[in-house]
C-alpha cells in the first residue's frame, strides 16, 4: 500500500481510503487488510476526486482535520471516503436537495460521525448560512450554474487561501456545444474570484467532465 | 445601550459589538437541540433566549438587535437578519464550543452537529407529501401497464400450444386471464363461441400438471390486473382532492405523470407552459437541440383527448394552449389551492373552439 495524498493509498490499479469505522464495507467493492490497518477501494468509476486521483492530479487539498463544504452529496458514497481521509477531528458539511437522496445521506452520516447532513438547495446558501468557515469547498451538483453555485457558496464560506474542487459536466449545462467551450466558459467564471491550480479531464471514467482545483484569490 | 442577539446550534449569544456580553448555552443533546432549533426556525421564542433577554435587561441593556420579529416587553427590539452576532457565532462556533466547555472535543462537536443535523434533516422528511406518494405510484402503474402487457404475451404464447382458438378469439388479456385460470380446460371454457373448437383444436394435449402450471400462472396475471385497477383508482380519487385542477385539465394520470417528470408539484408549479409542453419528450428535445431534427411538439400530454382528439396539422396548437391552462393549473394547486378549473376548461375548450383551423377528425 503506497501512500498518494494524505490518507489516499494505493496498490496497483486501484485506490484505497483508510477504514476510520470498524466494519464499515458501504460504497466499496472489496478492502484489504495491511499492518492492522483496513483499507477500503475506492472506485474512481464511481466518485470523481478518485478519478481525478488516478488521472494524476498533483496536489489533492484535502488532509486530516479538513473541513469540508461538500455540494451535492447524494446518498453519501464520496462523502465516506472524504470522511476516512480527514478523520474524526475533520468534518464534512454535507448539501443534498433531493430529499430521496437524504435518506441515504442520514444513513452513512449515522454511521462515520464527522459527515453533517443538510437538506437544503446549494443554490441558496442563506439557507445553511450558520455553517463555520471551511478549507474546502468541493461541488458536485450537476446543473448549468455549476459555476455560479460554487463561486457563491466559496465567498461565503471558504477561508483565505482555502481549496475549491468541482466537478464541470459539461453536459447538464449545454449539450449542444463541445465539452471545451463549455469548460472555458465555466472557468471564466470561477476565475474572477479563485485562481485554477490544476484541471483534468475526467474520461475514461466519466464522459464529459472537468475536474478544476482552485484556490480562493486573497 | 443596545445589544446584538444570535441563535445557533451551541446557544444563544449576545454580542455588545465584537465583545461577548453573555450566553445561554443548550443542553448538549442533539434531540433537545435539534427541536429547539426548529422552533427558532419557525420564528418562535424559546426558553434560553427569554432567560438571556431578561438578564440583558437586567444588566442595563434598552434595546436588542437580532433576526427576530419578536417584541419583548421593557426593550426596544430591532429586526436585522444579518447582524453582527450572527456573523460572529457562524465563525466562531467552534471555538466558542471549546472554550465554554460546551463539548470536551473537537470530534465530539463533529458528532454532535452530525447528530442534530440527522434530527432535523428527518423531522423534515416526516413531513407528508401527497405528490412524492403519487409520483411513486403512477410510476408503478406506468411499471405495471409494461409489466402485464409482457406477461399476458406470455400467458397467450404458453395456453396457444394447448388451445390456439381460444388464444385468438378471446382478445382481451384479462379476459383471457380468467378464462385460463377459472375454466382451464378447452371443454370447459364458458364462451360458446370457443368452446365449440374444443373438441376439433388444432392445439396439443396438455396433461393435468401442464394446465396446472398455466393455470397458476394466469391466476398471478389476473391479479396483477386487479392490483393495477386498484392503484388507478386510487390515484384517480386522490388527484382529485389533491391537485383538483390539474386533474380537472390533464386527468389524473396525465396530471400525476406531469408531477413526476417535474419532481414535485413545488417544481411544476414553477415551470414555464413550454416546458410543462414538452415534459416526457427530453429525448426528442435534446435530439433536436443537437442535429438539425424537427423539434416534438409535446411530451406526455400527447395522451390527452383533446390532442388525441384533433387534426394532426394543428396538434402543436392545441398542444401549446394546453400546456398554458395546466401552468395555471399547477399554480393553483400549489399556491392557492383554488379551484379554478370550471374557467380553465371553458377558456380553453372556447380557444380551441374558435381556432378557426382546429377542426375535429
Amino acid at each position: 500500500m503506497k501512500s498518494v495524498f494524505d490518507g489516499v493509498f494505493r496498490s496497483g490499479r486501484k485506490l484505497f481510503t483508510m477504514n476510520m469505522i470498524r466494519g464499515y464495507r458501504e460504497y466499496t467493492r472489496s478492502t484489504v487488510s495491511e499492518g492492522g490497518k483496513v483499507y477500503r477501494e475506492w472506485d474512481p468509476g464511481k466518485s470523481k476526486p478518485a478519478a481525478a486521483i488516478m488521472k494524476g492530479i498533483k496536489k489533492f487539498p484535502l488532509s486530516r482535520g479538513s473541513k469540508v463544504l461538500y455540494l451535492g452529496a447524494a446518498s453519501g458514497a464520496t462523502c465516506s471516503f472524504f470522511s476516512d481521509i480527514i478523520g474524526e477531528d475533520g468534518v464534512i458539511y454535507a448539501v443534498e436537495i433531493s430529499e430521496r437522496s437524504v435518506r441515504d445521506l442520514n444513513n452513512t452520516s449515522e454511521a462515520r460521525g464527522n459527515i453533517v447532513p443538510i437538506l437544503a438547495d446549494a443554490r441558496k446558501p442563506e439557507e445553511y448560512e450558520w455553517v463555520e468557515p471551511v478549507d474546502i469547498v468541493f461541488q458536485d451538483v450537476a446543473s448549468d450554474d455549476q459555476a455560479q453555485i460554487l463561486v457563491r457558496n466559496a465567498v461565503k464560506f471558504l477561508k483565505k487561501g482555502g481549496y475549491a474542487m468541482i466537478a464541470i459536466k459539461s453536459r447538464s449545462i449545454d449539450v449542444t456545444k463541445p465539452p471545451r467551450e463549455v469548460y472555458k466558459d465555466q472557468l471564466e467564471i470561477m476565475e474572477k474570484k479563485m485562481k485554477v491550480l490544476e484541471k483534468v479531464e475526467l474520461d475514461p471514467f466519466e464522459k464529459d467532465h472537468l475536474f478544476v482545483i482552485m484556490q480562493m484569490r486573497t | 445601550m443596545k445589544v446584538y442577539v444570535a441563535t445557533n446550534i451551541i446557544g444563544v449569544f449576545a454580542f455588545d459589538d465584537k465583545k461577548m456580553v453573555d450566553y445561554s448555552l443548550f443542553q448538549p443533546d442533539a434531540v433537545i437541540i435539534a427541536e429547539k432549533l426548529k422552533d427558532v426556525r419557525k420564528g418562535e421564542l424559546i426558553p434560553e433566549e427569554e432567560k438571556l433577554i431578561k438578564e440583558l435587561k437586567r444588566a442595563g441593556y434598552k434595546k436588542i438587535i437580532w433576526d427576530k420579529r419578536i417584541d419583548f416587553p421593557g426593550m426596544e427590539c430591532l429586526y436585522e437578519p444579518d447582524n453582527v452576532a450572527k456573523t460572529i457565532l457562524q465563525k466562531d462556533y467552534r471555538k466558542l464550543a471549546l472554550e465554554l466547555k460546551f463539548v470536551p472535543t473537537q470530534t465530539e462537536l463533529n458528532k454532535l452537529l452530525s447528530r442534530i443535523n440527522i434530527q432535523l434533516t428527518k423531522s423534515e422528511l416526516r413531513k407528508e407529501k401527497k405528490d412524492v406518494i403519487l409520483m411513486r405510484a403512477i410510476g408503478v402503474l406506468d411499471e405495471l401497464d409494461r409489466t402485464i402487457n409482457t406477461l399476458s404475451e406470455h400467458m397467450r404464447e404458453w395456453y396457444g400450444l394447448y388451445f390456439p382458438e381460444a388464444e385468438k378469439l378471446i382478445k382481451d388479456h384479462e379476459h383471457l386471464a380468467t378464462a385460463i385460470s377459472t375454466e382451464g380446460k378447452r371443454e370447459s371454457i364458458s364462451d360458446s363461441r370457443v368452446r365449440k373448437y374444443a373438441s376439433l383444436s388444432a392445439g396439443m394435449p396438455f396433461n393435468g400438471d401442464d394446465l396446472i402450471a398455466v393455470q397458476g400462472y394466469a391466476k398471478e396475471v389476473k391479479s396483477l390486473y386487479k392490483t393495477r385497477d386498484n392503484i388507478s383508482l386510487y390515484i384517480r380519487k386522490e388527484a382529485k382532492t389533491f391537485i383538483p385542477n390539474l386533474t380537472a385539465v390533464a386527468g389524473p394520470l396525465i396530471a400525476c405523470r406531469l408531477i413526476s417528470l417535474a419532481g414535485g408539484l413545488d417544481k411544476l408549479a414553477k415551470l414555464p407552459a413550454s416546458t410543462i409542453q414538452l415534459l416526457g419528450a427530453e429525448k426528442a428535445l435534446f435530439r433536436h437541440l443537437k442535429s438539425n431534427e424537427k423539434p416534438p411538439k409535446f411530451g406526455v400530454i400527447f395522451a390527452h383527448s383533446l390532442i388525441q382528439d384533433a387534426d394532426r396539422s394543428v396538434r402543436g396548437k392545441v398542444a401549446r394552449m394546453l400546456a398554458s391552462k395546466l401552468m395555471f393549473a399547477a399554480r393553483a394547486d400549489f399556491y392557492t389551492g383554488k379551484n379554478i378549473s370550471e374557467k380553465l376548461m371553458s377558456d380553453l375548450t372556447a380557444k380551441i373552439g374558435t381556432s378557426s383551423k382546429v377542426k375535429k377528425k
